[in-house]
């Protein structure tokens, strides 16, 4: 696996995500949300309801119904679809098998998002949980090895190339494009959200909450950049020195951190702002988010049937 | 990963010159890549590839990418933007020595 240019396959596809600008012009305009109070402040636990955060401990957001099945299937379709071009030409192509409901590890949700809580940080520090299945993970990471074992064997490449175009030749990118539609949208949500009033105090909050609690210096964003380089090099979650599970004094400074996030409310607070936008943007955008979900629900299950008749049989 | 849009680098412009991994990189900030790419391809063969908002997959949004496929100029929103990327097999994988 490698994310770089066309290089040995020799094919790029460019394609330019879809900007809907006009929603980047809704920032700082979270008064239409109804959630405002006269300071500008909004999404707090004054102005929202139960039903609101009904969906917080898993961030459930309104985008989530158009995101029919995870991009995870399409490729597993896809790879059962390569075997068979790929064996009768002689290349071994030994796809594992994979479980098409793609149970996600418990600091995830179904989307994708990752979790973070005082649970999840009692138990994993900044660490991440481990897969579900852990057989199907390390049987996929052996695949990816031997599927890079053809190097640059220009009449391997060839064939793939040319199986690939075969399988792809009726929809294109359409899926991966649409999925990325829907993700675009929540990043913009995201992005407006994050430059709300009432979201960036619950940050300064929780800088001041965790400042005195931790001996590193606490981020402007919790929800991207913690924890900071260097104290994941010393937690071993990065760099050359990894350990499979967290120290006392990690899991010390993740509790703090969430128990910071729960006073400050600065997630909470984040959840109502994003959650606002987003069903701005699912009312601005229903007719093509429609289109996506139905074209999704329809492509869901000509994958599970390629998969049904191609994948071996499970562990 | 590249710093321009179209598969380069900011400077001169040069294809070779990109941020490059296998299974993962938890923070593109340990190689000069944080909040800096604006064009993307995955290049392999065998998994979709994910690059994240957030470090360690954090923040919530991210880009998906089939294998053999990418973005020659990330929307608003993602350019400059991304800050870690996996492969799916590297999804949830814990203590990947194999991570950049």
């Amino acid at each position: 696996m490698l994310v770089t240019l066309g290089g040995k396959y020799g094919r790029a596809f460019g394609v330019a995500i879809l900007v809907t600008a006009s929603v980047l012009s809704l920032a700082g305009c979270s008064n239409s949300a109804g959630r405002a109070d006269a300071s500008g402040e909004s999404a707090s636990d004054a102005n929202s309801s139960s039903s609101d955060l009904k969906g917080f401990a898993q961030w459930v957001m309104p985008l989530d119904e158009f995101r029919v099945y995870p991009m995870q299937l399409d490729n597993y379709a896809e790879q059962l679809q390569l075997k068979n071009c790929l064996e009768p030409a002689g290349y071994q192509w030994p796809v594992p098998w994979q479980d098409t409901n793609f149970p996600q590890p418990e600091d995830f949700n179904r989307t994708g998002y990752r979790l973070f809580n005082k649970d999840i940080a009692a138990k994993h520090g900044y660490h991440l949980a481990p897969p579900q299945n852990e057989k199907e993970a390390a049987a996929w990471v052996q695949f990816d090895q031997f599927s890079q074992s053809y190097g640059d064997d220009a009449a391997f490449h060839a064939k793939f190339s040319s199986c690939l175009d075969g399988i792809r030749s009726k929809d294109g990118l359409k899926y991966m494009n649409d999925a990325n539609y829907i993700s675009e949208l929540g990043s913009q949500a995201t992005s407006v959200a994050k430059q709300e009033k009432a979201v960036q105090s619950a940050v300064e909050r929780w800088r001041s909450c965790l400042t005195p609690k931790v001996s590193f210096a606490v981020p402007a964003d919790p929800w991207a950049e913690m924890p900071p380089i260097s104290v994941g090099e010393q937690f071993g979650i990065i760099g050359q020195n990894r350990t499979a599970t967290p120290t006392s004094d990690e899991i010390a400074a993740a509790v703090a951190d969430a128990d910071c996030r729960d006073s400050s409310k600065v997630s909470e607070t984040l959840y109502l702002a994003i959650q606002a936008q987003q069903k701005k943007l699912v009312d601005k955008n229903r007719d093509k988010l429609d289109r996506i979900r139905a074209d999704a629900t329809q492509h869901q299950k000509d994958l599970l049937r390629i998969v049904a008749e191609n994948a071996p049989a499970a562990p | 990963m590249w710093t321009a849009p179209n598969f380069v680098s900011d400077t001169f412009h040069d294809p070779n010159v990109r941020l490059t991994f296998q299974n993962c990189i938890d923070n593109f900030g340990r190689y000069g890549y944080l909040d800096n790419v604006s064009s993307t391809y995955n290049n392999g063969g065998s998994q979709g590839s994910f690059l994240y908002t957030g470090t360690y997959q954090q923040g919530g949004d991210y880009i998906g990418m089939w294998i053999q496929s990418g973005y020659a100029s990330l929307s608003s929103t993602y350019n400059d933007h991304l800050r870690s990327g996996y492969y799916s097999g590297a999804l949830g994988l814990v203590n990947s020595s194999t991570c950049l």
